[in-house]
This record gives C-alpha cells, sequence and structure tokens, in this order.
C-alpha cells in the first residue's frame, strides 16, 4: 500500500501533475516520447497514476462509465449489421423488420388479453377484503354522498410511518387535494403488498394485492380515480373494474421509458437484454391501456419532453385529446427564495441519488475535480450529500479535500430547504431528467442551477437563470462556473430569475391548481347536455 | 385559414368538402391517406415528398418513423385545423399524429365485418384517439357503438353548398328536344341484378313521359384522378350528368348525402327523389325533404315529379357569388368540436325532444332492408315510434346495450318521465347474460319512472316439440333455459306481451304451458303498412289479372294446389307472374312443368325482389297460400307488403290472416282445395278493391299499431292500479 501523506502535501502534488500534465501535452511530439519512456519508467504510485491521467487528458476524477456498461461507450455501429450493405439499407431494414415483429407481437397479445377474463372470485378472501374495506372507509371518514364526490388514487407505493421515503410527492399531491376540501382514497397495490389500513400524517391508506383496489372500484363511481407508477400488475388487477369511472393516469418517466434511455446503468449483457424484454412488455401494456374502453381520459405527463419522449419510446401516440402536462409542485412556501449574498456563487451544493447514472453524479465528479485545477478551488466550499451506487465516486475523489463535504445520507426536505440558505449554486448535472424536482426546488431557493441541456431540462431553465452544458460537457459547465465565479451581478441576477421561473412555471398554482381542475376536486364550468354523466373527463 | 383535409381516397363527400372550403377563402391542402399521397398542397411543403416507406404496411401499428412524418406533414404545413375524411384517415391521423383533429366518418364507412381488421384497427385507433366523431346519423351512431365507440358522437354540420353550381342542368337537355332522362344514383358495388330491377322499374316510369333511365355511379361524380387534376367538385359532377334532367338516388353511399345537397340547390330541389333509406330518410328529415319513398312508391315519386315536369329549365345557372363570412362551413365544423360534451355523449334527437322518453329496443339492430320480413318490420316500427318523438334505440349487442342503457338511467334518473318502452325479441333468444340482466334493470327503471312498456314476441320455434334448431341436447336445453328466462323478464318487467296475431298468441300460451306458468298478458300485434312503401292503388281497367306468386317453392307453401287452379282458370284473363329467388327457379321450373305450364307465354317469371316490383297494366292479385301448421298462427309479413302495393290478396280460410284479409275487405279467403283457390281468384279479378285497400293502409299501418298499443297499456295500467288498490 502506498503511504499516505499529509493533507496539504497531497493537494499540492495534484496540482503539481496537473500543472505537469497540461505542460507536457504541450511538447512537441519527439520531446513527448521522450518524456513518455521516462514517464514508464517511474515506480507505480498514486503520483504516477495521476500524472499518467494528465498525460492523458483526463483529470484524477475521470467518469470509469464507459468501462463499467455492457456497452462500453459506443452504440453498435451499423456497419456490423453486414458489410454489404449501405447504410440506408441497414437502417431501413432494422426499423421495418423490427416494426413488423412489434405488429405480430402486439397482434398475439390482443388475442391473448381478449381470451383473458377477470380472476375467478375466492369467497374466503372476498369476504376479507370486504371487511378490510369497511374498515378503511370508516378510517377514511369518506361520505357516499359528499359534494364533489371521492378522488381515488391508486399507487404502487406510499410512505408510512417507519417508511417516509416511498413517493413523497404523491403524499404532498394528496394532501393538497384535502386542503381544497375533496374526499380521497388511497389504494397501495403491489403484488407482495400485505393488506392493511393505516393513516399517515392526515391521510388514510389501504393496501393490498390489489383485491382492494378492486372492491373501492366496485363500490362506489368516483369523481376520479389516478394512478401513478402503474405498471402491468397494477394495470391488470384494475382494469376490469374501471367501467364507469373517469380514469387519468401519472406518467412519471420510467413507466413508459425505452432501454437506450439508460443504457449507462446496464453493467451486463443480461440486464440489458432483460431491458429490452421489458421495454417491449411495457410497449405492448401502454398499446393495451390506450385502447382500452375504460381507459385513461388523460395520461398526464411531467413536462412536454417526456410525453414526446413517451411516445418515440412506447412507438404510440397520445392523443391531443387524451394528454395533458401538469409538472410536479415546488413546495415553493418550503422552498422559498431569500436573496443571494454574492458570496455565496462559489458555494455549491449536490444532493441527489447516486444510485444510477441519470443524474451525472460521474459527472459532478468530473466538474469539481477539474475546478481544483483551477485557481477558484480555495475559494469553493462545496458540500455532497446522497447515496446510492456511484457514491463512492465522490468519497474517493474528496477525500482529501478540506473544502469538499462528502456525506453518504439522505436529507428530509425541511433539511434541504435549510441547505438552500446556505449555498448559492446547484451542481446538478443530468443525462436523464423528465423534469428536475430537485433542480427545481433549489431554483425556487434562489440557487443557480448548473445543469445539461438534455431531456426535459431545456422546458425548465434557460441560460438567464442557470448554467446550461451540452450533454456531459464538464468543461462547458466549468466554463459557466468561472463566469459566474468572476460576475456577482450575473449570479444575484440568475438566482433571482431561478426563483421566478420556478414559482411561475411549476409552483403550485401552475402545477396542482391545474390538476385539481383536470381531475374536477374544485368546481369548474360545465355545459352538460341532458343526459349526461355527472363527472367525466373533458374530450374536446 | 390553412386546412389539412386528410382523406380516404377521394369521392363526392370529400371533393364537395374542398369546393365549400375554397369558396368560403380557405386554403385546403389534401392528403390521400389511404394511398399517401398529396392531392393538393402549396410548392413549400416540409412534406412534399413522401417517401417510398410511407406505404409500408409494417408501420401501420409501430413506427417512430411514420409518426415522424405525420408530424412533419401536419406541423409544416402550419394547418390551422386538420380534418380527416374516412376511416383510414382517421385512423392514421389517431396512430401517427398527437394533434386534435375534426374526424368525419360517412355512411357506410362502419360497415365492415369483424373479417375486416384493417378496417377494426382503424376504428380502434380513432375511437382511442378522437374525444368526438362527427357521424351522419343516428343509424351511424349505432353501428360505431357496435364496434366499440369510446367517443362522443355528434352529427355532421351543414355545408353551405349556395356556391356550387348545380348538377342537374335540364335547359341543356331540354335544347336536345328528348323526353326527360333520368340519373339513377348509385351506390357503387350494388348488386348488379338489384341495380338492374331498380332500372327497369324508374325507366318503365320514365317511358310513360317519354324518357328513359339509366344508372350512374354516385361515386364516378369525382374520382381521385379528379382530384389529381385539381378539378372541382361542381364541375366534373355537373358534366358527367350533363343531359340528364332528373336524379333518383337509390341504396345509400358515403357520397349520397352530399350529392344530395348539392341538388338540393334552389335550380334542381324539384328534379329528384331520394329511396328512404335509413340514412337517407335521416337527411331527409334534417333537409325538409319530402320526395322519399322506397320501391315502387320510389317509381310513384319520380312519375308525380316528371308529370308535374318538375322544374323550371330557367337557363344553365352558374356558380353563384357567396360571401364567405356569410357561409364559412369551418365555423360550424368549429364550433361541433370545440361545444363542451360529456366523454360519452351523443347527440340523439331523443335526448333534447320534450316529454317522455321514449325507448325502443330490438335484439337485432336495424337494417337499411326493404326485404325481409324481420328487418322490415323492426325498422318500421322503430321509424313509427319516432313519429311519436324520437325514441332512443338499443340493441341486444352489449356495447350497444350498455351505452345507451347507460343514457337512458341517467336522463330518467335527471327527472325526464318515461313514455313508452317497445320491445323486440329475435327468432333466438339473447345470447349475453349481460344484457339480459340490464333488461331487467330497464325494465324496472321505465316502469318506476312512469313508463308504459311491451315486450314482442317473434315466434317460440325453440319450444316445439319436434322442434330441430340444434343436434346437442345439452345445447338445445341451455337454448331453451336462456329462452324462458328472457321471456320471464320480458313477461314479468313490461306491460304487455304482443304476438303478431290473437292465433299466435294462442299458439305461443300453449308452448308456454308447462314451462311456464304465469300468465302473461298477450295482445296481437300484426305486422303493419309502412307509408314510405304504399304504392296508390289503382282500380285495374277492364282486362287481364296478374296473379302474382312472390316467395319460396316447395310444398309448403302449397304450390301443387296453386298450380293446378291457375292452370283452370280462363287462359285470356290470366296472366302468372312470379318472383322467386334466383336459387329457386329450378325448382320452378320443374313445378310449372309438371303442370304444364313451362312453356306457357301467360308466365313470367322474375328474381326481383317484392318491392321493386313493376305490376303489368291491368290489375294484380296476390297470393298468400302456406301449407303448414305454421301459417295457421303466423302472420306472413308478405301479407303487408302485398297490402303496401295495393295487391288484394287471397288466403285459405284457416290460415290465422283470413280474419285481416276479410275483416278489411282487401282480398277473399278460399279452401284448401285447387277449385276453391281457382273459384276465388276468379271472383277477386271481377271486384275493386281500390277503396277497401286506401282505408285499411290506414286502419293498418304502424302508426295506428301504436295508438292501439298505447290504448291497450292504458287500460293494462288502469287494471293494474284498480288492482292495487286496497
Amino acid at each position: 500500500m502506498t503511504p499516505r501523506l499529509p493533507g496539504p502535501i497531497r493537494r499540492n502534488g495534484r496540482q503539481l501533475a496537473g500543472a505537469v500534465g497540461r505542460a507536457a501535452r504541450r511538447l512537441p511530439g519527439p520531446v513527448k516520447n521522450v518524456g513518455r519512456e521516462a514517464f514508464e519508467l517511474m515506480p507505480d504510485t498514486e503520483m504516477k497514476r495521476r500524472l499518467d491521467r494528465a498525460l492523458r487528458g483526463a483529470s484524477a476524477g475521470r467518469r470509469t462509465r464507459p468501462g463499467d456498461t455492457a456497452f462500453s461507450d459506443a452504440h453498435v455501429p451499423l456497419v456490423h449489421r453486414g458489410s454489404t450493405y449501405s447504410a440506408g439499407e441497414v437502417s431501413t431494414y432494422l426499423q421495418l423488420e423490427a416494426a413488423h415483429l412489434r405488429r405480430r407481437l402486439f397482434a398475439e397479445q390482443t388475442l391473448a388479453q381478449a381470451a383473458e377474463g377477470p380472476a375467478g372470485a375466492d369467497p374466503e378472501q372476498d369476504a376479507a377484503v370486504r371487511e378490510l374495506v369497511d374498515e378503511y372507509v370508516e378510517l377514511a371518514g369518506t361520505e357516499d354522498d359528499a359534494d364533489g364526490g371521492t378522488h381515488l388514487v391508486i399507487v404502487n407505493v406510499y410512505p408510512s410511518v417507519g417508511n417516509e421515503y416511498g413517493n413523497g410527492f404523491v403524499h404532498r399531491r394528496i394532501k393538497y387535494y384535502l386542503e381544497a376540501g375533496a374526499q380521497v382514497h388511497v389504494v397501495v397495490v403491489g403484488p407482495e403488498t400485505e393488506p392493511s389500513a393505516y393513516t399517515y400524517d392526515g391521510v388514510a391508506v389501504i393496501t393490498g394485492d390489489g383485491a382492494e383496489a378492486r372492491e373501492l372500484l366496485r363500490r362506489r363511481s368516483y369523481r376520479s380515480v389516478s394512478a401513478h407508477f402503474m405498471g402491468r400488475y397494477i394495470w391488470d388487477q384494475i382494469k376490469h373494474d374501471l367501467t364507469g369511472q373517469t380514469f387519468y393516469c401519472f406518467m412519471h418517466g420510467f413507466e413508459s421509458r425505452r432501454w437506450i434511455r439508460t443504457l449507462y446503468n446496464y453493467r451486463t449483457p443480461d440486464q440489458v437484454d432483460a431491458a429490452i424484454a421489458d421495454t417491449v412488455d411495457r410497449q405492448g401494456l401502454w398499446r393495451e391501456v390506450l385502447a382500452h374502453p375504460w381507459g385513461p381520459v388523460k395520461f398526464v405527463f411531467v413536462s412536454d419532453w417526456w410525453r414526446r419522449a413517451s411516445q418515440e419510446d412506447m412507438e404510440l401516440v397520445y392523443p391531443a385529446s387524451r394528454s395533458e402536462v401538469v409538472h410536479n409542485v415546488i413546495e415553493t412556501k418550503l422552498f422559498r427564495y431569500v436573496p443571494k449574498p454574492a458570496a455565496q456563487r462559489f458555494k455549491l451544493l449536490w444532493i441527489r441519488s447516486a444510485s444510477n447514472l441519470n443524474y451525472g453524479s460521474d459527472i459532478a465528479v468530473e466538474v469539481l475535480t477539474r475546478l481544483r485545477e483551477t485557481d477558484y478551488w480555495d475559494s469553493i466550499e462545496a458540500r455532497i450529500i446522497g447515496d446510492g451506487r456511484h457514491f463512492g465516486a465522490f468519497e474517493s475523489a474528496f477525500e482529501d479535500d478540506d473544502n469538499v463535504t462528502v456525506e453518504r445520507r439522505y436529507a428530509s426536505q425541511d433539511e434541504i430547504a435549510l441547505l438552500h440558505r446556505e449555498y448559492g449554486v446547484f451542481l446538478v448535472p443530468s443525462r436523464l431528467d423528465s423534469q428536475g424536482v430537485s433542480r427545481d426546488e433549489a431554483m425556487a431557493s434562489g440557487l443557480v442551477p448548473v445543469t445539461n441541456t438534455v431531456s426535459a431540462i431545456p422546458e425548465f431553465v434557460d441560460d438567464s437563470c442557470a448554467v446550461l452544458a451540452p450533454g456531459e460537457d464538464a468543461d462547458a459547465m466549468i466554463a459557466g462556473l468561472i463566469r459566474l465565479f468572476e460576475d456577482p451581478e450575473r449570479f444575484l441576477r440568475m438566482s433571482a430569475a431561478a426563483a421566478e421561473r420556478v414559482a411561475r412555471q411549476s409552483g403550485p398554482e401552475a402545477t396542482i391548481g391545474k390538476e385539481l381542475r383536470l381531475l374536477g376536486v374544485t368546481g369548474r364550468e360545465r355545459g352538460d347536455a341532458p343526459g349526461t354523466p355527472a363527472s367525466e373527463g373533458s374530450q374536446s | 385559414m390553412k386546412i389539412l383535409l386528410l382523406t380516404s381516397g377521394m369521392s363526392p363527400a370529400e371533393a364537395m368538402w374542398v369546393d365549400v372550403l375554397d369558396d368560403a377563402g380557405h386554403t385546403v391542402d389534401v392528403f390521400d391517406a389511404r394511398s399517401a399521397q398529396w392531392l393538393r398542397r402549396r410548392a413549400y411543403h416540409p412534406a412534399k415528398a413522401v417517401p417510398d416507406w410511407v406505404r409500408t404496411w409494417s408501420y401501420r401499428s409501430t413506427g417512430n418513423a411514420l409518426n415522424g412524418f405525420y408530424r412533419l406533414l401536419v406541423d409544416g404545413g402550419e394547418y390551422d385545423d386538420v380534418v380527416t375524411s374516412g376511416l383510414s384517415a382517421g385512423g392514421a391521423m389517431a396512430r401517427h399524429c398527437e394533434r386534435a383533429f375534426t374526424p368525419l366518418l360517412w355512411r357506410g364507412d362502419l360497415d365492415f365485418s369483424s373479417a375486416r381488421p384493417v378496417l377494426a384497427e382503424d376504428f380502434a385507433a380513432l375511437t382511442s384517439a378522437a374525444g368526438r366523431i362527427l357521424l351522419e346519423d343516428e343509424y351511424e351512431f349505432d353501428k360505431a357503438l357496435a364496434k366499440g365507440s369510446n367517443s362522443a358522437h355528434l352529427l355532421h354540420v351543414d355545408r353551405p353548398v349556395g356556391s356550387l353550381r348545380p348538377l342537374l342542368d335540364p335547359r341543356a337537355a331540354a335544347e336536345t328536344g328528348e323526353g326527360p332522362r333520368i340519373a339513377v344514383l348509385h351506390p357503387e358495388g350494388m348488386p348488379e341484378a338489384r341495380l338492374d330491377a331498380y332500372r327497369r322499374m324508374l325507366d318503365a316510369v320514365a317511358h310513360r313521359h317519354g324518357g328513359t333511365a339509366e344508372t350512374v355511379s354516385a361515386a364516378s361524380l369525382y374520382r381521385l384522378r379528379d382530384a389529381q387534376r385539381n378539378r372541382r367538385f361542381d364541375d366534373i359532377a355537373s358534366t358527367r350528368l350533363a343531359g340528364y334532367t332528373h336524379a333518383v338516388l337509390i341504396g345509400v353511399s358515403r357520397d349520397h348525402s352530399s350529392i344530395a345537397d348539392a341538388l338540393c340547390a334552389p335550380q334542381t330541389r324539384d328534379r329528384f327523389v331520394v329511396e328512404d333509406t335509413i340514412g337517407l330518410g335521416f337527411w331527409a328529415d334534417r333537409a325538409g325533404f319530402a320526395r322519399t319513398g322506397r320501391g315502387a312508391r320510389l317509381g310513384e315519386l319520380l312519375d308525380e315529379v316528371l308529370e308535374s315536369a318538375g322544374g323550371s329549365a330557367a337557363g344553365r345557372p352558374g356558380r353563384a357569388i357567396v360571401s364567405a363570412a356569410d357561409v364559412d362551413p369551418l365555423v360550424p365544423l368549429r364550433r361541433a368540436m370545440e361545444r363542451p360534451v360529456p366523454r360519452l355523449y351523443e347527440e340523439l334527437r331523443a335526448l333534447v325532444a320534450d316529454g317522455p322518453l321514449d325507448v325502443f329496443f330490438s335484439t337485432s339492430p336495424l337494417e337499411d332492408r326493404t326485404n325481409g320480413a324481420r328487418p322490415q318490420r323492426v325498422r318500421n316500427m322503430a321509424e313509427a315510434l319516432d313519429e311519436r318523438g324520437p325514441a332512443v334505440r338499443v340493441y341486444s349487442t352489449p356495447r350497444v346495450f350498455e351505452r345507451r342503457t347507460e343514457l337512458i338511467h341517467r336522463v330518467l334518473r335527471e327527472g325526464r318521465p318515461a313514455g313508452l318502452l317497445y320491445a323486440e325479441n329475435s327468432t333466438s333468444p339473447i345470447p349475453f347474460d349481460t344484457t339480459l340482466d340490464g333488461l331487467e334493470r330497464l325494465f324496472a327503471a321505465f316502469r318506476e319512472a312512469g313508463g308504459r312498456s311491451a315486450w314482442f314476441v317473434r315466434d317460440l320455434h325453440w319450444l316445439e316439440r319436434d322442434a330441430d334448431f340444434l343436434d346437442d341436447p345439452e345445447r338445445k336445453q341451455e337454448f331453451v333455459e336462456r329462452g324462458l328466462r328472457e321471456l320471464s323478464i320480458a313477461g314479468h318487467g313490461t306491460d304487455l306481451l304482443l304476438a303478431p296475431c290473437e292465433a299466435s298468441a294462442e299458439g305461443f300460451k300453449g308452448l308456454l304451458a308447462g314451462h311456464d306458468e304465469t300468465e302473461y298478458r298477450w295482445a296481437s300485434m300484426p305486422p303493419a303498412v309502412a307509408p314510405a312503401n304504399a304504392v296508390t292503388p289503382h282500380a285495374g281497367a277492364a282486362g287481364t289479372t296478374t296473379l302474382l306468386y312472390a316467395g319460396g317453392i316447395g310444398s309448403f307453401y302449397a304450390m301443387d294446389s296453386y298450380l293446378r287452379a291457375i292452370t283452370s282458370l280462363p287462359a285470356d284473363q290470366f296472366r302468372f307472374d312470379f318472383l322467386v329467388r334466383p336459387a329457386e327457379v329450378e325448382n320452378l321450373v320443374r313445378f310449372l312443368t309438371a303442370h304444364g305450364l313451362e312453356e306457357d307465354p301467360r308466365v313470367s317469371i322474375t328474381t326481383d325482389e317484392l318491392d321493386v316490383y313493376a305490376p303489368r297494366d291491368g290489375a294484380t292479385i296476390g297470393t298468400v297460400l302456406l301449407d303448414s301448421e305454421y301459417a295457421r298462427f303466423a302472420f306472413p309479413y308478405k301479407t303487408v307488403s302485398m297490402l303496401e302495393k295495393g295487391f288484394p290478396l287471397l288466403t285459405y280460410r284457416d290460415m290465422a290472416i283470413a280474419d285481416f284479409v276479410e275483416s278489411n275487405g282487401i282480398g277473399a279467403v278460399c279452401e284448401r282445395t285447387a277449385e276453391s283457390v281457382a273459384e276465388a281468384l276468379e271472383a277477386m279479378s271481377r271486384h275493386d278493391y281500390t277503396e277497401a285497400i286506401r282505408r285499411a293502409r290506414v286502419t293498418e299501418s304502424w302508426t295506428s299499431r301504436l295508438d292501439r298499443l298505447t290504448a291497450l297499456l292504458d287500460a293494462a295500467h288502469a287494471e293494474r292500479q284498480t288492482a292495487a288498490r286496497p
């Protein structure tokens, strides 16, 4: 094991290695070769490894993603599909053959679905379910004939005491529904979910494997039924009992995503195979949901980009009359804008999950690592909070940096709001965000986000309120940060603009207000003709 | 406005839309989704080149590439509105583009069987994407429901046609000095024999006025190639109809209402007649057009038009100058699409009408036919009910049943009083449990809301001891049980059970003995006369009488007895017409040969349907002679068909219809012997039945049947109330 030097010395060494590397890359070719030979003779130390990376033009914290993934970082070249085809021929036959196979597959699935009926009854289980639902309805205290009806929310996971992190933003929505005076039932459906009924933070919840949801659906005509994170399991549980209900499906992201969007997360070919199979299954599922006579009156997407992306991923079209965009709500009361002192432009915060590479924790590591090579490093104070498979990269890269605090843990919403007060820049690189709730929360508090113009992100930020870089481009992020460091006025301007943008676009009125109107939680004007139902989605 | 019209081929229906939109000052691009080609577009459209792969079949259900192309097609043109016409276009737009559009479907677009999966897919995609679909009439609404529609159903909007050149040019025709020339506009693909029967019937009428009748396909008035050459509909259609002075629209097609709209222009409005098909009947109601009839009645209407020299030949009219602002067809179209309606709304006349809600239930849906006893009965009764005020129509198919009964329950819950619920069963029991359960609820709700109801029983053949309708005893038993359940629900749920005649009612009671001992209240409800079919009866001038035999051939139909009888009639006073199905001609010839009539010049055989049968000069006598036990308690529909045609009829004394014939004085009865038949026919040929037939047309009309039914139901209701009093 290499002996460990004191921190300041190691830091100076890293800076020296960086400077040597930069200088060496500028040398003429023959000189470089001599240097390379000399370098090869050096003992194998951490210093040598750092120098090696510097000479190759990579920083010490260079992302290791490519080597970890099943496909390295290269997509399959078209030429590998056959040397006797032109690129156009390859592209055409790949697409058409895939389309043909899918068409056959979906036709088979449709036939199978048509042959399938509702599950047979088990009188004993049915009685237990009815008893639990009776108990739940009493717990919820909902009245059958309440004005405005009752709204049912179906979800795969819901917070409970001791497990507060499950789909917190669904819980926040429901709190808003209740605040607006609505009666709400919440049912958790999962294959392994034990039957229970409980109250969490004022919300009555019933859980089970699906029988409870069916019983609720059979008992009353809800004003609205909405599902979050619906997959094949939930759909199969409820689809035969949606008749007469007004159903909404909230599309958050993963429910209808194609495997290729997260290629970087797969580490083995088996995982890729499974992901492809999953995608094709989902393509079949959403076709079925779309065509179902009592399928969603609206598919609700968190962003317009996600609506378009989901269409492309599932190879179908969500008609305009049946789709709506409602962003996730940002709690602007909690994440309140307080004007920032200019000095906070050097205070960088990263709080996210590093369980996969979607949120670009590796890019954040690279940005910070390369900032270390700049003159601003000593002015910078960074705090990293999170967890997950890739979080270790932060720990190893910055264990010696006193100005970088790395904490492997989750932070509550309240704590994050307090942290926002202390920091001015939110480092939030990304490869895939259907909205980017943590970024919006930080912006609401006045932090200037540093992020990539990928996926839905441009729908929520622009360069008046964010430091923007193309995908994977750490250089551009660093350049943007430096402009911020050098221009305190710019920082203050962007900080205020960030808060204003979120309040306008993703604050409660623009999001929950719209959602409440959509679901009919608040009164709305109706121009019903005679013989019209009391509550049904708009179809104009 | 910039408008994209996405079509499923190109025919008068679409072409007329293009004309009226053009005339209103809009810019209209037309893309044919079926053949994936532009028919009209601006030069600079970014999707002007249509790649071959757009036509690739595999991309139909999955293919971002095709979605991308359609997006470019729609977004690239920066259109203010997208209108789709027909099923293929609606399906394509729904599948490949998320943008909202106005979907127009035409009559016949939904006339496809489940063996056409591509069209079924198109409709499934369309109804999944389109919150509302614009259809031509309520009959098309019914079809949409049967196909599983999840959309609201709205009616097409009126198109202003004032700017169009009139399609007929009587003055130019008159200049030739020839007689009237009739264009018999028919659906493309109409069976040739049927079309020829119409032509002959109408030509006979035209001939009386020195003219001719010729067939013209409605679709031929504008073809895809005309659109490719950027021609106007009115120019092409009027050119193709050059020389015709009058028109008769027969059958129904996606183009019929467009052509009828165009013909309704003031210059030609009194120069055409329309067959009273279900769809065109609806069109006529909306257009306030009265010259509609079916079968031979159509010929009579044409005769009236020609008699009145219909339409002044006032100069060749050019295209009228019309202010776009006054008649922009886009305005009502947009209004229809933007008007707030609930998800499963249907623009049914019954919903906007005042007064108690009437309901018409039939096990099988309405059919646009002028032959067949069951379809005619169902249709005529439905239409008669509508004359009281529009009724909501419900059929046993679960998709239709659920949506329409839900609607009825909702309207009743909202407090509208229930009126009359009239229901008809079919020859087989309803096979859907959900429908049977639903009927039980519907009857209860209707009674609860103060309504009256009756259930017509067509027959109970499955209860006959020697019925041989199924080989498998288990299935047979199941069939019988299902039938009995249906009858029990109807018997208990409605106020009255109806049979085709008194004898049928007695027969049904007998069949039910031992199966269902409930004492149901029965009444008779024989078939009746539909005014749309009724031809004015004329007294036959002295001379030859034609004996008309229409129906099946065989001993069941008493052929031998009939043929023996007619051979004994005076040779110079009678002619013999036989209307039979093509498959039975050979059989008939065998019978005729056996009686020495095969070469007889008095005999004429035709395979035309009775509705388009053109009688020869002189009197015509119809015969309804059935040689079976069934005839003793059946009421053959042919009885009223003969009455509608104005023919007196002969029947056996022991047949169930004998009383009907005798009491109305519309014919004669005889014994089951050849001598008696011959004697009666001879006597009939000397008698004038005209007045009796005229009277019976009134007393035995569907309207009078309904009046009688209402009276019976009121009486039954009063009786029940009396019985319920302590």
